[in-house]
C-alpha cells in the first residue's frame, strides 16, 4: 500500500505540474476542481462500501468456501467454484496460497481454474468500490455481461487444458 | 448517487443482520473501519490523480483512441490500458472513472475494468509466485480474447443504445 502511495503521488505530483507548464493555474485549479468533484461523490459511498466489505469479510470465512469447494464437481463444480471464488475474502496474498493448497488437495484443474477466474471477474468484496468509485450502472454492465466468462472459461478449460499442457505448466501431473 | 448509498446500506443492513446473530457484527465494523483508514490516504491521490487526468487528457486523443467513435481501437486500448494498470481498486477504478467522465465510451471502459480484473499486472507477482509464472501467462493469454469480447459487447450496447438504465 506505502509503494502505490508514494508513486502514486509522485505520479500526482507530475500530473500537477504538467498541468501548471501547459495551462496555468487555471488548468490546476480545474483538475483540483474535478478531484473534489469525484470525492464528495465517490467518499459517502465508500463509508457504506466498507461496511458491507467488512460484515462480508466476517461472515464468509476460508474455512466456508474450502467445504463448499469438495462438495460439487462437473457443471455444478464448475458455477459453485466461480462463485466461491468471487466470495472468497481477501487481498492477493491470502487468496493465491489458499488456491495454491486448492492445487495441492487435488481439485480436478478445471475447478481450480474457475475459482481464479471467479475471485478475479466477480469478486463480491470488491462490486462495493466498483459502483462507489465508477459508477453503479457501468459497474452493473460491466458484472452482467462478465458473469458467463469464468464459467464458460471453466467449461473450456476442460477440453483445451489438456494433462500435457497442464504438466506444462506445472511441471508435473495434476488430478 | 444516493440511492446507491441506500442499496448499498441495506444490503450492509442484512450482513449485520446475520452477523449479529454470532454477536460478530462488531468485529465486521472493525474489519472495514481498519480496511478504509488503511486504503483512505490512497483513495484521496487517487481522486487528485484523477482529477489532473481528466483535466489534461486530450479532446484530440480521446476522440481517436477512446471514443465511442474509436470503435475495436478503443476496445484494444482499454484492455491493454486496463492490464498495465498495476494498482489497486482504490487506485485504480477513480483513474477508470475519469477516463470515462472525460470522454471514454462504454466498451473502452468495460474493457479497462475487464482488462485490469483479468490481466491487471499488479497480481502478476502473486500469481506467477504461488501457481507458476507459466500457468500464469497461459491463463493471461486465455483470458485477452474474452477481455475484448466484453468490450465489444458493452461497445455493441452503447452504439444500439440497448442499455435499460441511465449511466
Amino acid at each position: 500500500m506505502n509503494k502505490t502511495f508514494i508513486s502514486l503521488t509522485i505520479i500526482t505530483i507530475a500530473l500537477t505540474l504538467t498541468a501548471y507548464l501547459t495551462g496555468g493555474f487555471p488548468l490546476v485549479m480545474e483538475g483540483l476542481k474535478n478531484a473534489q468533484g469525484i470525492s464528495l461523490q465517490a467518499l459517502p459511498l465508500l463509508l457504506v462500501a466498507f461496511i458491507l466489505i467488512g460484515q462480508l469479510q466476517i461472515l464468509l470465512s476460508i474455512e466456508y468456501i474450502n467445504k463448499w469447494l469438495q462438495k460439487f464437481s462437473e457443471t455444478k463444480g464448475i458455477v459453485y467454484s466461480a462463485l466461491a471464488g468471487g466470495l472468497f475474502p481477501g487481498p492477493p496474498y491470502v487468496y493465491y496460497p489458499f488456491t495454491a493448497s486448492l492445487k495441492e488437495k487435488g481439485l480436478p484443474f478445471y475447478i481450480f481454474f474457475s475459482f481464479i477466474l471467479g475471485k478475479q471477474v466477480y469478486d463480491f468484496g470488491r462490486i462495493p468500490m466498483e459502483v462507489s468509485l465508477i459508477s453503479p450502472g457501468i459497474a452493473l454492465l460491466r458484472f452482467l455481461i462478465t458473469l458467463p466468462v469464468p464459467i464458460v472459461m471453466g467449461f473450456l478449460s476442460r477440453y483445451l487444458f489438456t494433462e500435457k499442457v497442464i504438466e506444462f505448466m506445472f511441471g508435473r501431473k495434476e488430478a | 448517487m444516493v440511492s446507491t448509498v441506500i442499496i448499498l446500506a441495506i444490503l450492509s443492513g442484512i450482513l449485520v443482520f446475520f452477523n449479529a446473530k454470532e454477536s460478530k457484527h462488531g468485529e465486521g465494523f472493525k474489519v472495514g473501519l481498519k480496511q478504509l483508514l488503511r486504503v483512505l490516504p490512497v483513495v484521496l491521490i487517487a481522486f487528485v490523480f484523477s482529477g489532473m487526468l481528466e483535466a489534461l487528457i486530450p479532446d484530440a486523443f480521446i476522440q481517436n483512441w477512446l471514443s465511442r467513435e474509436a470503435g475495436i481501437k478503443g476496445i484494444l486500448v482499454g484492455t491493454i490500458g486496463g492490464m498495465l494498470l498495476a494498482m489497486g481498486p482504490y487506485a485504480s477504478f477513480p483513474i477508470i472513472a475519469s477516463m470515462y467522465g472525460a470522454g471514454a465510451s462504454l466498451g473502452t471502459t468495460v474493457s479497462l475494468i475487464t482488462g485490469w480484473t483479468l490481466l491487471g499486472l499488479s497480481r502478476l507477482p502473486y500469481e506467477g509466485g504461488f501457481l507458476g509464472f507459466r500457468f500464469t501467462l497461459l491463463r493471461m493469454a486465455f483470458s485477452f480474447p474474452f477481455c475484448l469480447a466484453v468490450g465489444f459487447i458493452a461497445h455493441i450496447i452503447d452504439t444500439l443504445n440497448l442499455l435499460p438504465w441511465h449511466l
